[in-house]
């Protein structure tokens, strides 16, 4: 960046006049076989291009995982034996009128239940529900236990049959579970197999939400008194999928958006097209190298498309600028390209690898999403580097550009009286009394940010399933469930092992109890469940359910009947060492998190060192949460303190002069408090999605400081005043940079319209930091520069 | 940080490490730890709601024990076992004794508000065995003696693992706890010593002894149990026999003596039956079917209350002849009953103890 100079090469018209051998290696290398450059480049595109169409979109939930948090690695090393954490779906068939007690509703109910049965995927002998033969009911009679299906062999539908259903029900125990607690409603239990047992393949998660989807349209199309609702973690991938499709068409958008904006900016045709044409030819090789290394497009990772097509434009539109202004002097195109390459490579390049120290930073988060977030967009970086500084160079040395668009960028600049009042407006900033302003401003803005931010909460705060919007059908879904039935969809499972066969140990099963009595005491906790009190209830049942037996009682044999029957219920792995103890929580705050996390430690300070039973975290949505809080919390000031470690360190390799550094980090400060401010405001938390934003918009926010400051340093080396060099810099970069910083806004805001909650977020962060990021280069960095570069002193020392 | 401050740290640190590991060396044991105070005992397990002299309490699980003036507010005892809690009496106001698994037997002196262990299981096998032995030995024709002493000699093996399910005393000193395997002990010291007098008692299965009843009036104890067992007993000479008269071999879990000087079962199944006659005849009571009957209380009008395990709550005013059901529920499952303050039932359950108005 420290190189971007108007060097004042010579205006020639004719190509004959032109020395081919002028101009670095590279020039003379892609120049003067740019023929040969556009045949590799039209073939790496038809090559990688059909690698693009093959990429695959995948919602996984493993990769947003902190994978070397001990929660994670507890869950990966035991993750075989937790089955009872299997991968199932909760259909609910309710009626509006009345119960599902009628013998309509109840044919109705069996209906959807026999359509569900035939899914692929659904794992048909674990289904349950009031029709499947595995619901039953038992009672202790004198001699044993009797029992049977809830819904008789001889059911016929009538008012006594229908009587009997409801006894059974009751003796069953699944009011609640099976059966809505008001009665008009019942739930299907869908376990799904991961793999297709006849074909070896993996579930397809998108094909399955379809197929479900199918089933909700023809069950309750056109019928409004019944409704089906569908919760489960296949079913939220599905509509992940479902949503990642709609936010490919945003893409669409986002690149008419750019293409206007940079209509308007050049008024160039011809000219717009081919930047965005070389910008797509980028984001086309950048997918296409992606899906030949194996990545998949999940709902962060296409976050890096926009950046890369915006970013792209962005450069783009200064190659034009340079060509344009060079074309419009006289020059010939072939040879205003090639001045524009050589002006701009090296700038460029430096530009471009500042954003990926942006990108790199977040490669030390140790979540797969993130990392893989860093790479994806670091290739993406290098394909910029290839597209868009030397392919629009060459494009443009063919097309040249519109006749009217060169004559107007050749018009003198206009003195500063005529310029625009908003320029005017900016350059005021360079005086003492507006700068003072606008830095007396900017303290009180950060502190109000700063006093906001202490509230930034850490995690998710919506109810529901966070990647999904509040009112989404999927979370209004859940939200039907927790009113009607009793069950939390934000599970903490701490992991129970035990030794081989040790499942049964009274000692560790007292211990079980002990830590499941003081987790029940902690506010936000509805129910615990698992192996131990499950045994404590069987107790009683083997004692012909007499209340005052549901105790752990230390009788060995008895502890060890009533496990056994668990060891079949899936509560424990075959092995007897492996269970969890499920934590139902009301929500996923952080708040609630962290006193399960802290009891669980403070229980494990106390009696962790036994040889009977080690209580880990953590399985289940919740122990997942828990663990991405601590490790994003930790994260998040890791994060800023590398990202601006690795910005000052870069402005000072280009500046050379403490002053210069401190006008460039603090606006990037400046936004990254109010960032944080802004997520307060908007009730967001701290999570893996916000991370990346932070540093993408430090890491490209200081681009802009690049572009502007280095210029006003220049000129103030050569001896200008302040206001002087700063209206020489809005003429040269400045606009360019207010260009860059509305392309960058237009790439993302379109995402704040997703469906996928984060990527909304993410929008609107990314939105404010990239505008607020342009704000801060042209007002507040002139305002500091003012006070704290001294132009003589640079003067005498140039 | 200063230098001194983190040197104080370190060596705090180091001090604090091996108390941390004394603490976990010693086995989890419920017998050794203390109840821990919390908000959710009278919300959590309750196995027993009793009143005496115009307090109630409650037992629960976790060393819970809970005393209240209205049934509606409860303070937790400081108790200092955790384990299940299952049934308490108060001969005075202030002398109480309480009982519960583990074969745990604690007492109270000031009015139940602070416990001391009196006995545990783990004393169980090895004084029966001393005390069979020597009765062996005293008594070398008794053909039961011997019997007892290799019940004792398994008991020892099993350890504390049979809860004592009734607790009653007769007099400050006097008294006696029941429970699994038919095991009965009596103290004649207010608790300071236990002895075993499973012999007085005929039954042979070593059934478990579930209720106790008592009809006023007449010097007879009632008690009832697993797989049908009842015993009448005589309170003078202490010695129960058993009644084979009952028609059904179901566990009766409940034992009411009604203010006619009846006798009603209820049990299994929520069978229940009625004897006028001290076990000679027996009228099943007709009743629609419900869940187990687990408890039961006669009221100071002399209405008679079983309740269901399921929730069910059954109501007699003819002396026990024929219960009604009627329509209060706790919205869960049933384990206790006792009557409340002013026309009211207290209701204990998995999900504690809850206070409803009863049906004039």
């Amino acid at each position: 960046m420290a190189h971007v100079e108007q060097s004042d090469l010579p205006i020639i018209s004719d190509l004959n006049d032109f020395d081919y051998n002028s101009g670095t290696f590279l020039e003379k290398l892609v120049f003067n076989h740019r023929a040969v450059v556009m045949a590799i480049c039209a073939l790496v595109t038809l090559v990688l291009g059909y690698q693009a169409v093959q990429i695959k979109l995948q919602a996984g939930f493993e990769k947003t995982l902190p994978k070397a948090h001990e929660y994670v690695i507890n869950y990966q090393a035991n993750r075989n034996e937790l089955k009872g954490l299997g991968n199932n779906l909760r259909i609910v068939v309710a009626v509006k009128d009345g119960t599902i007690f009628t013998k309509e509703n109840l044919k109705f109910f069996e209906e959807v239940n026999d359509e569900i049965f035939f899914i692929p995927g659904v794992n048909r002998n674990g289904m349950k529900s009031l029709f499947t033969p595995n619901t039953r009911w038992r009672v202790v009679t004198e001699e044993g236990f009797e029992g049977g299906p809830v819904i008789p062999g001889d059911f016929d539908g009538s008012a006594r049959s229908i009587g009997e259903v409801k006894v059974n029900i009751m003796r069953a125990g699944i009011m609640g579970d099976l059966v809505s607690n008001d009665e008009k409603s019942a739930a299907i239990i869908v376990p799904l197999l991961d793999k297709n047992p006849e074909t070896g393949e993996r579930l397809d998660y998108a094909e399955l939400g379809k197929k479900l989807e199918e089933v909700r349209a023809k069950f309750t199309e056109g019928n409004p008194d019944r409704s089906i609702h569908i919760i489960g973690f296949a079913k939220l991938i599905g509509d992940l999928i479902d949503g990642l499709m709609a936010v490919m068409v945003f893409f669409g958008v986002a690149v008419i958006i750019a293409t206007l904006l940079l209509y308007w900016y050049t008024r160039c045709f011809r000219s717009t097209l081919m930047v965005i044409a070389c910008t797509l030819v980028a984001v086309m090789w950048q997918l296409g190298i992606l899906s030949y290394l194996g990545y998949e497009l999940d709902p962060f990772s296409i976050l890096v498309p926009f950046l890369v097509f915006a970013i792209g434009v962005s450069h783009g539109a200064q190659k034009l600028n340079g060509v344009l202004q060079d074309i419009g002097r006289g020059t010939h195109r072939y040879i205003a390209a090639r001045y524009t390459f050589r002006r701009l490579f090296l700038a460029g390049v430096t530009a471009l690898l500042s954003d990926g120290v942006g990108f790199a930073v977040l490669m030390i988060i140790q979540i797969q999403v993130i990392q893989d977030l860093a790479i994806t967009a670091s290739i993406g970086v290098v394909v910029l580097i290839f597209t868009n500084l030397i392919l629009i160079p060459i494009v443009l040395s063919y097309t040249g550009v519109g006749k009217k668009c060169a004559e107007r960028a050749s018009h003198p600049h206009k003195s500063i009286e005529e310029m625009h009042w908003l320029w005017r407006f900016l350059l005021a900033f360079t005086k003492r009394g507006p700068a003072a302003a606008a830095i007396a401003v900017s303290v009180v803005l950060a502190a109000i940010g700063i006093v906001v931010a202490q509230d930034l909460q850490i995690g998710d705060l919506d109810a529901g399933a966070p990647e999904l919007r509040e009112n989404s059908r999927y979370n209004k879904d859940v939200r039907f469930m927790i009113e009607n039935y009793s069950v939390s969809t934000d599970v903490f499972a701490v992991i129970a092992k035990t030794p081989a066969d040790g499942c049964i140990d009274y000692e560790g099963l007292s211990l079980a109890n002990e830590l499941e009595w003081r987790l029940r005491q902690l506010e936000g906790v509805e129910d615990v469940r698992g192996l131990n009190v499950r045994t404590r209830e069987i107790m009683m049942g083997i004692n012909e359910g007499f209340p005052k037996w549901q105790a752990l009682f230390r009788n060995q044999d008895t502890v060890n009947y009533a496990v056994s029957e668990l060891v079949t219920l899936e509560y424990v792995d075959p092995a007897c060492s492996i269970w969890p103890m499920l934590v139902y929580l009301s929500d996923h705050k952080a708040a609630t998190l962290t006193r399960v996390v802290n009891t669980l430690d403070q229980f494990n300070v106390e009696w962790g060192e036994n040889e009977k039973i080690q209580f880990m975290g953590a399985a289940g949505s919740s122990g997942f949460e828990a663990a991405t809080n601590i490790v994003v919390k930790k994260a998040n000031r890791e994060m800023l303190f590398y990202v601006y470690g690795a910005v000052t360190l870069l402005c000072m390799l280009t500046f050379r002069s403490i002053p210069g550094v401190i006008c460039a980090v603090l606006p990037l400060m400046l936004t990254s408090i109010l960032c944080e401010a802004l997520m307060v405001w908007l009730g967001m938390g701290v999570k893996v999605a916000t991370l990346p934003v932070i540093a993408l918009g430090v890491g490209i926010g200081v681009d802009y400081a690049l572009y502007v400051l280095t210029v006003i340093l220049a000129k103030e080396k050569q001896g200008m005043e302040l206001t002087q060099a700063y209206y020489e810099t809005l003429n040269f970069t400045g606009r360019v940079v207010a260009l860059i910083g509305v392309t960058l806004a237009a790439g993302v805001i379109t995402w704040t319209a997703s469906p996928i909650k984060f990527q909304a977020d993410m929008g609107v962060l990314l939105t404010f930091m990239f505008i607020w990021n342009m704000f801060g280069a042209l007002i507040l960095m002139p305002a500091l520069a003012h006070f704290l570069v001294k132009p003589k002193k640079l003067a005498a020392q140039a | 940080m200063g230098i001194r401050r983190a040197l104080i740290g370190i060596l705090f640190a180091v001090a604090m490490a091996p108390t941390a590991n004394m603490v976990s060396a010693q086995p989890y044991d419920v017998l050794d730890l203390p109840a821990v105070p919390s908000e959710l005992a009278a919300r959590s397990l309750i196995f027993a709601v009793r009143e005496f002299n115009g307090k109630y309490y409650a037992t629960g699980h976790r060393g819970h024990i809970l005393y209240s003036d209205d049934g509606v507010n409860w303070t937790q005892a400081e108790v200092p076992v955790r384990s299940s809690l299952l049934d308490i009496y108060f001969v005075t106001p202030e002398l109480g004794w309480a009982v519960g698994h583990e074969g745990v037997i604690l007492h109270s002196s000031d009015a139940g508000k602070t416990w001391v262990k009196q006995y545990d299981g783990e004393r169980y096998g090895e004084e029966g065995l001393a005390y069979y032995k020597q009765l062996t030995a005293d008594n070398p024709d008794n053909e039961l003696y011997p019997f007892m002493v290799d019940e004792m000699q398994f008991a020892i093996e099993q350890g504390a693992d049979k809860p004592l399910f009734k607790v009653e005393f007769h007099s400050p000193t006097y008294g006696h706890v029941l429970g699994a395997y038919g095991m009965i002990l009596k103290t004649e010291d207010g608790g300071k010593s236990w002895v075993h007098v499973l012999e007085t008692t005929e039954n042979d299965s070593f059934y478990h002894v579930y209720d106790v009843a008592n009809l006023s009036g007449k010097n007879r104890f009632f008690m009832s149990g697993e797989a049908g067992l009842f015993m009448i007993g005589d309170a003078d000479t202490e010695v129960a026999t058993l009644v084979e008269t009952v028609p059904w071999q179901g566990s009766f879990f409940t034992t009411a003596a009604t203010p006619g000087g009846a006798i009603v079962l209820g049990g299994l199944r929520g069978r229940m039956f009625r004897t006028e006659n001290e076990g000679q005849t027996w009228d099943e009571v007709p009743k629609r079917p419900t869940s187990s009957m687990v408890d039961s209380v006669v009221l100071d009008d002399g209405r008679i209350v079983f309740v269901g395990i399921a929730g069910e709550i059954l109501i007699s005013d003819d002396d026990g002849r024929t219960f009604s059901l009627v329509p209060l529920t706790t919205g869960n499952r049933i384990y206790a009953v006792e009557e409340g303050p002013s026309g009211s039932l207290l209701l204990g359950g998995p999900a504690g103890i809850e206070k409803l108005k009863l049906p004039q």
